[in-house]
């Protein structure tokens, strides 16, 4: 957080206030069993933004492992 | 006549200090969720060595520091309470769900619970655990 408020790195992922006092709510919220934090958990992992994040760094893994960098690198003759 | 009236004093202030810790209870079951988080707590269970080994005295010395009802059972809440909030953060970071800065978030939160414990077991004299 305060790394990107000087703007010498750019933030990975726009997070909305929403979705950082949800995430703060259940982290120094009260005390509640495993019952209770995990629909919680859920209600806070349905954001789009970070399902977009999630899905953006499952393409970004998934194509590590195939030793590329990026789609266009499939079909270069598309570009 | 005067060890009857003392013995009654010290009976009145335990049924105060039982009163009052009924009263905190109370409470603590009011706040919605409250009674089933302290009764996952565990708080009057008396498994643990401290509650086990408390009055026992080794070569004319306790084992534990000798402490008022109010008091262990005070510090037995902080330290419940620390470690179910520990154990919940410990989940949220195993589940694997947490990403970015919510990760760095749950992750600083861990460290400073574990801190404050450490130093809270050691204030109380009970044993640390160091990893």
């Amino acid at each position: 957080m305060i790394l990107t408020e000087s703007g010498s790195i750019p933030a990975i992922a726009e997070y909305p206030q929403s979705c950082i006092d949800q995430f703060d709510d259940l982290l120094y919220g009260d005390i509640s069993g495993a019952g209770n934090t995990m629909p919680k958990l859920i209600d806070f992992n349905l954001e789009p933004v970070l399902k977009d994040r999630k899905r953006q760094k499952y393409i970004e893994r998934e194509l590590k492992e195939l030793g590329l960098t990026s789609l266009k690198e499939l079909a270069p003759e598309l570009q | 006549m005067y060890a009857i009236l003392e013995r009654n004093d010290a009976d009145d202030e335990e049924q105060n200090v039982a009163d009052k810790n009924k009263k905190n209870f109370d409470e603590l079951t009011a706040k919605p969720g409250g009674s089933s988080a302290i009764k996952s707590l565990g708080i009057f269970d008396k498994s643990k060595c401290p509650d086990v080994f408390n009055e026992v005295v080794v070569e004319g010395m306790n084992m534990y520091e000798q402490r008022s009802d109010r008091v262990k059972l005070q510090m037995k809440f902080n330290t419940l309470t620390m470690n179910a909030q520990l154990q919940k953060i410990k989940f949220m970071c195993n589940f694997g769900c947490l990403i970015d800065i919510f990760f760095l978030k749950a992750t600083l939160q861990k460290i400073h619970l574990q801190k404050k414990m450490f130093v809270l077991e050691l204030e109380a004299g009970m044993e640390v655990y160091i990893p």
